[in-house]
């Protein structure tokens, strides 16, 4: 079943604090960046969750490049700016590494740009994807500004920075 | 004011079958507004381009014959929008379902039923959201599923499905023209999926027994065209404004913008002609070529009436 992820579990006693703590084996809602991370941003709603073939109910046909290749959980989350702007934030934990970078390569086809953003990233047109260790990361924006674009950006480095912390 | 297309001769039979258990019928209905725009000089296919989604939706409709040509007062309508995921692209504009609502409203349509519940803040995507509360208030979502059978099926001989898909008097299919990993085009045909279970979808991509969820495309596609045999819809509308080319169909991947939309009475014939937005020959999409071979409608763009504005 998927499932919906709260505030209250996100923020129990014992969970992770920022990067602080994160449990590789667990909970990787503790890499999402909060309210106030980035000025002017706040989570919309609760984040979500899928492990194994849960990820279908969460991404429907888009689960299969990630199960194929070794999938073993997700988090997502959506974040309201001023307006209506919005951005999803996706972290994928794969089996291993190569998995990861398997579906990063699959995800870059259209020739994006390469940027340097963990053990490699691409830049589209609204969103950035990279892969970091065992983790697949894509922050999408709600539109294709350089405005949107530098929001998009800074949270995919919000996320890398908390990865970098997460023990190998 | 044409003639609405009613779905109770349908019911009938179905609900004849008994417990539980509804009967799919076939496509008459919906061949025969086809058969009506011949008769009436209507086009089969109406391309509207432009960024005023909106209107742009409007106009579409009104150039096939109008909403009133499907949406009798007092009826039941079932919306069929393809509007789960969040990424640009990869949904149905809010701007294009809403022209859709609005208009069932004024046509005094008595129930208007999201048959796939909209996503949180889907509808607030748009800023005409506002102004349209209560027509977005009035949404009723389908919820319960029921057996089905398919006779007519070549692969698909049963399974779970809306049961408002069926009960409707009208089903109007609000779509979006995409890229799709397994079957490379994604539009009207395939998002009947989205009114069946997870368990019916997971046959479409399993039930051949070779493994893969893209593992016999063939298979897919030709389930795809079978649950179309369940229930043709009566309206069909795709948004062709901003969709995914890679990545699809969940995305992020590269945006086209072709700012099209297009409305028909024939799914077939307007997956067809969505398929150019990808690059691909409609010919190339097996979910299009084995519907048509089913009896769903025209592939061949040569021999539908187009119009464009």
């Amino acid at each position: 079943m998927l499932l919906a992820l709260g505030a209250a579990l996100v923020g129990a006693p014992g969970a992770a604090s920022g990067a602080e703590g994160v449990d590789p084996a667990g909970d990787i809602a503790a890499l999402l960046p909060r309210a106030g991370d980035i000025a002017g941003w706040a989570p919309d709603g609760p984040p979500q969750a899928a492990q194994g073939q849960e990820l279908f109910a969460l991404i429907n046909g888009g689960a299969e490049l990630f199960l194929q290749a070794g999938f073993e959980r997700a988090a997502t989350q959506a974040y309201r700016g001023d307006g209506d702007r919005r951005v999803e934030l996706e972290i994928y934990r794969m089996l291993t590494p190569q998995a990861a970078a398997a579906v990063f390569g699959k995800k870059v086809v259209g020739g994006e740009p390469r940027i340097p953003l963990g053990a490699g990233g691409s830049r589209g047109e609204y969103y950035v994807i990279f892969w970091q260790d065992r983790f697949l990361v894509t922050v999408t924006g709600s539109d294709a500004t350089q405005e949107m674009m530098r929001v998009v950006e800074r949270m995919a480095r919000l996320v890398e920075e908390k990865l970098s912390q997460v023990p190998r | 004011m044409g003639r609405v297309v009613s779905r109770r001769s349908f019911l009938a039979m179905g609900l004849a079958a008994g417990a539980g258990t509804l009967l799919g019928g076939g496509v008459s209905g919906s061949a025969s507004a086809a058969a009506d725009s011949a008769r009436a000089g209507l086009p089969d296919l109406c391309v509207v381009s432009g960024t005023g989604y909106y209107g742009n939706t409007l106009k579409a409709v009104e150039a096939i014959g109008g909403i009133g040509r499907f949406v009798g007062r007092g009826s039941k309508v079932g919306l069929l929008v393809n509007h789960p995921f969040r990424n640009l692209g990869t949904h149905v504009n809010p701007e294009i379902a809403l022209a859709v609502l609005k208009m069932c409203h004024e046509a005094g349509a008595q129930t208007v039923y999201d048959l796939k519940a909209a996503p949180s803040g889907y509808w607030q995507r748009s800023p005409r959201a506002k102004e349209l509360t209560g027509e977005i208030r009035t949404l009723r979502s389908g919820g319960e599923y029921v057996d089905v059978v398919v006779p007519k099926g070549r692969f698909l001989k049963k399974g779970e499905v809306l049961r408002e898909l069926l009960e409707a008097d009208v089903l109007i299919n609000v779509s979006i023209g995409k890229d799709h990993e397994g079957t490379r085009f994604s539009g009207i045909l395939k998002n009947m999926m989205g009114a069946a279970t997870y368990s019916t979808c997971r046959f479409f991509h399993f039930g051949h027994g070779r493994g893969g969820w893209y593992g016999d495309v063939e298979f897919l596609s030709q389930c795809v065209a079978d649950i179309n045999l369940l229930r043709r819809a009566d309206l069909s509308i795709s948004d062709c404004t901003e969709l995914v080319t890679t990545n699809g169909p969940f995305g992020p991947g590269k945006l086209a913008r072709p700012q099209k939309i297009v409305a028909g009475v024939d799914p077939v014939a307007v997956d067809a002609y969505c398929t150019r937005f990808l690059g691909l020959d409609a010919g190339a999409v097996g979910m299009i070529r084995l519907s048509a071979a089913s009896g769903l409608g025209q592939a061949d763009l040569t021999r539908t009436k187009i119009v464009e504005l």
